[in-house]
């Protein structure tokens, strides 16, 4: 049948329901025959579209019926209005109940809308460039002998030129490096941590705004560019364009321009922007395009529709092209990698990140969990609402007898799943709304809560929706299923309606939770073992000042009057001076070192650190064999100590055979003369590396200071006074070495903190529906605990009798859990190095305390029911 | 004339319905402006306008001339009261009347 040239009913029928009949006829028809002229002008499909906008654009208050008109003519709203009222009614009848079910379902909504906030904001990152979608960094892989050994988020300096100029598909390429930088104007001196070097691409491939200047300076030599907040606090409320700060005390940089501060949801963070000219100025020009050269971000911008694997799978040839002979001959390999900018903060772990980056596995294993949290929310007011069903029974039976049909009492019990859930929401809310700020704070992210954004609409609607339908529809289908003649009879018992689904749901709430428990006991054990292990270096009690940036040629003589001065104080034991302290990967990443008698294609990476003679008496190194540096040889600068890692990959397995061997180390000679042990430079998420120690005793990067002190606070303050007396000019810059190795663990603290809440939120829905599901029951009971009772039944049977039935499913559950969790666990603890064994009590003793947490939860009110007199139980009928 | 300022648009509709005598309603309106300003208007706009102007005494109307095209709705009719009428003559004196007060502009 030809319908085309009719508007659609279904919004005739939504016009009519809300127009007024004052009004309809007009309307309707004004609109019918508009309808038809479109149809003739537009085409039918359009005609149909506009007619849906022209419906909504007529909905205005004077149109709308008023409150008599709708509920005259339809049932709906009367019966509608009854059934919140019975609603109402049947909440607060039973008013603990009601908390249990509204309380449950508002932790679960807490929970899952925290974690979304989460969740979201960390799949935000780098969203707000307006090219994202053809913006890659280039991951660096080196080999060595075939094998990788260091994946850079930094490669080489020179690659992002070679590919510029030999592929059309690149559009534009953005260097930077970083500048460990000491800035000073005027008398105000800062120690700036995200400074970098950079080309004039930058602002042209990133959407950071400009706010004053022109970013075609960064083509020049000493020009640079300064974030918003770091021009606020130099400059104050001057103009900061065309004034010079001094860098590292030597040069003058000219400010050119000022741009919007690098939103926190980004990869990247810099508060300075020099121009990369000065780098070329200052390293020669050779730092432009050399392959040798690590530690340089090159982000590429891709010709819009080029597909990102097609043009990495070409750079292998063009590499081989490039530099395959000069590889061959070290028995290297170097590889190139894209990543897509908006998948940088989820997936990238590399050598020298811009700063820690989320982990994608962990986000969306605590968005399962999140799903988890509600879904057993969800389940605890099916399981509530069911065994409640039997005092409902009696009123849906009356209902059906004076004619009530299924679909109403569907909608009846729905209504009232939507009020718990429109309840729960709101209370939901308000709470996360005052909670959020100590999440953020806890997470390490910036989380707002948007009340405008669409995420919270969907969420909160979302959440409001699908919780009334799952969580009222088995209900409603089973009560309205009832049959009226063995409800009223009273043939109905508690147990034959939803009794297996109930143990299901409660079987599997019971899993989860354990499944949680475990997961946290699991974080936490492997966190204390960590911290708990022997580092093989004495970190306790040491204070490290950071270096001064600028020094001249008298440096050496007042790093000594600084160590000498120390020294006298009675409460400084030691003050050592080195390129590394624990807690780090030392940055001195040395490549083509080998034994002087081997050719070069057996040459290895290790890391260096450079160190005083103090530096391993302070830190307490254990020495095999050998010795460690004296200052009291001439040559001891030609002199370098390896630990036992960097023995075998120098290929031996005895230290007698290492000890005195000459090393070729960049065109220079140096002897071996100790070994230590290997110790823990890193955390415990990572093995040894090779490390190899060599004499400089005027390090300039950190000074550790051992003190041994009742007055910190005076101490402190003794060796910011000698520091500025000694390096003036220079900031003071200190911390604690014990907190800045344990900031390596942060992640998986954070990580341990956030499971924590989330698994006892779990816990605590599971025991609020298990005291519901129990006090039901018990009250189910009474009167056959009052018979018992008479009989002569004891306090302890009455509560065994009781509590039997959910210590089965305890074992079911502790059953199935236990396998789920062990792989779960499995997988997360083989990311360290070094790892606690997953033994039986990891899991024995998570569940203790779970079946420790439900007895006492089922206790409580078993307790109550074997302690109550038989007499009132058996009076009442 | 106190408190019976015309609209722009408002003035255009309550020309309409004089124009079309007696077969005023929402979609004949909406035509004529369309055919003689020649701009778009949607027809809820027209209708808000026509009963605001009914509000303000301006026109009046009555039901009647239901045909199938209209799904067998009646029609809101509207036709142009006295008062209607002396509003927008004195519209278009003053407009005439401050056309004349211009100076004639020279080369």
């Amino acid at each position: 049948m030809y319908q085309k040239n009719t508007p659609p009913e279904w919004i005739d029928a939504l016009l009519e329901w809300y127009c007024s009949s004052k009004y309809i006829d007009e309307v309707q028809g004004d609109l019918h025959e508009w309808f038809s002229r479109r149809v003739e002008h537009q085409g039918a499909k359009k005609a149909r579209l506009f007619y849906l906008l022209d419906v909504v654009r007529f909905c205005r208050s004077y149109r709308l019926k008023s409150y008599d008109e709708f509920t005259q003519n339809s049932n709906n709203a009367a019966m509608l209005k009854n059934y919140l009222k019975t609603s109402w009614r049947a909440l607060s009848k039973n008013k603990a109940f009601t908390i249990i079910n509204i309380l449950g379902l508002t932790i679960g909504m807490v929970a899952f809308m925290m974690i979304s906030i989460y969740v979201e904001n960390e799949y935000d990152y780098d969203q707000f460039h307006t090219q994202k979608d053809n913006i890659y960094r280039l991951k660096q892989n080196r080999y060595n002998k075939g094998e990788l050994t260091t994946e850079w988020a930094a490669g080489c300096t020179g690659i992002g030129f070679a590919l510029i100029n030999n592929f059309p598909e690149v559009k534009e390429f953005v260097r930077i490096t970083k500048s460990s930088a000491m800035i000073a104007y005027e008398d105000k001196v800062f120690k700036e941590d995200h400074a970098y070097y950079t080309n004039s691409a930058f602002f042209k491939v990133f959407s950071i705004p400009i706010i004053q200047g022109d970013t075609s300076v960064l083509s020049k030599a000493y020009n640079m560019m300064i974030s918003e907040s770091t021009a606020k606090k130099y400059f104050g409320d001057e103009d900061p364009v065309g004034k010079t700060i001094r860098h590292n005390g030597a040069r003058d940089y000219n400010i050119a321009g000022v741009y919007q501060d690098i939103p926190t949801n980004s990869h990247m963070s810099a508060d300075m922007l020099f121009s990369f000219e000065t780098f070329v100025d200052l390293s020669g020009p050779n730092s432009r395009t050399t392959w040798d050269w690590d530690g340089f971000y090159t982000y590429l911008l891709l010709e819009e529709g080029t597909d990102y694997k097609d043009f990495e799978v070409k750079i292998p040839e063009f590499v081989q092209k490039e530099k395959g002979e000069e590889l061959k001959q070290y028995n290297a390999d170097i590889e190139f990698l894209l990543q897509p900018l908006t998948s940088i903060h989820l997936n990238s772990d590399y050598m020298m990140e811009f700063k820690p980056n989320g982990n994608g596995e962990a986000t969306s294993f605590l968005f399962i969990v999140a799903i988890f949290i509600i879904i057993i929310a969800w389940v605890n007011y099916v399981n509530l609402s069911t065994a409640k069903s039997v005092e409902r029974a009696r009123e849906v039976g009356v209902r059906k007898v004076m004619g009530s049909q299924k679909g109403q009492l569907i909608k009846q019990f729905l209504v009232e799943s939507s009020l718990v859930n429109f309840i729960a929401i709101n209370i939901a809310v308000l709470i996360v709304f005052l909670a959020l700020p100590a999440f953020s704070h806890l997470s390490g992210r910036a989380l707002v809560l948007d009340f405008t954004s669409q995420t919270f609409l969907l969420m909160t609607f979302g959440l409001f929706v699908i919780g009334s339908l799952l969580s009222g529809a088995y209900p409603a289908f089973v009560l309205s299923g009832f049959v009226p003649v063995s409800i009223l009879s009273g043939k109905l018992s508690a147990s034959t309606k939803g009794g297996l689904l109930r143990k299901g749901l409660v079987t599997f709430q019971f899993i989860a939770s354990l499944v949680l428990i475990v997961g946290t006991y699991v974080v936490y054990s492997q966190l204390d073992y960590m911290r708990s292990q022997d580092l093989g270096v004495d970190i306790s009690q040491t204070l490290v000042v950071r270096g001064p940036g600028a020094v001249d040629s008298l440096y050496s003589n007042q790093l000594n009057i600084f160590k000498d001065q120390l020294e006298q104080e009675s409460d400084i034991l030691s003050v050592a001076a080195s390129t590394s302290v624990p807690g780090a990967q030392p940055q001195w990443n040395a490549g083509g070192i080998r034994l002087l008698s081997k050719g070069e294609d057996e040459a290895n990476q290790y890391r260096v650190i450079g160190m005083d003679a103090e530096f391993m008496k302070s830190y307490d190194l254990d020495l095999i064999d050998g010795r460690i540096f004296d200052e009291k040889f001439s040559t001891e600068e030609n002199n370098v100590i390896f630990n036992e890692s960097a023995m075998k990959l120098i290929g031996f397995s005895d230290t007698q055979q290492l000890l005195n061997k000459d090393i070729y180390f960049w065109g220079d000679t140096f002897n071996i003369v100790g070994v230590v042990k290997d110790y823990h430079q890193e955390s415990l998420k990572k093995s040894f590396e090779p490390l190899i120690f060599r004499y400089i005793p005027n390090s300039q990067n950190f000074y550790s200071v051992k003190v041994q002190s009742s007055d910190l606070s005076y101490t402190i303050d003794k060796i910011e006074q000698e520091y500025k007396a000694a390096f003036t000019g220079n900031p003071f810059d200190f911390f604690f070495l014990d907190d800045h190795f344990n900031e390596q663990y942060k992640a998986e603290m954070q990580f341990g903190k956030v499971f924590g809440i989330f698994a006892s939120l779990a816990i605590l829905i599971a025991c609020l529906g298990l005291f519901g599901l129990t006090s039901y029951m018990t009250v189910l009971r009474t009167k056959e605990i009052g018979v018992r009772k008479v009989l002569g039944a004891t306090l302890l049977s009455v509560m065994t009798l009781l509590s039997k039935d959910f210590a089965k499913l305890m074992l079911l559950a502790i059953l199935i859990a236990t396998p789920i969790a062990w792989y779960v666990m499995t997988n997360w603890i083989a990311g360290f190095a070094y790892q606690i064994s997953l033994t039986w009590w990891v899991f024995v003793i998570p569940s203790m305390l779970l079946i420790v947490i439900l007895l006492v939860t089922v206790s409580i009110q078993t307790l109550k029911a074997g302690l109550s007199n038989p007499v009132d139980a058996l009076k009442h009928e | 004339m106190k408190g019976t300022y015309l609209g722009e648009f408002e003035e255009l509709v309550l020309l309409s319905v004089a124009v079309l005598d007696g077969q005023a309603y929402g979609v004949s309106i909406t035509d004529v402006i369309e055919d003689q300003a020649n701009r778009s208007v949607t027809i809820s706009t027209v209708h808000n306008v026509l009963y605001r102007l009914e509000k303000k005494g301006f026109v009046e109307s009555y039901l009647g001339g239901a045909t199938k095209e209209r799904g067998g709705r009646n029609k809101r009719l509207f036709k142009i009261t006295a008062e209607g009428q002396e509003t927008l003559s004195y519209a278009k004196d003053l407009r005439n009347r401050m056309w004349g007060l211009m100076p004639v502009l020279k080369g």
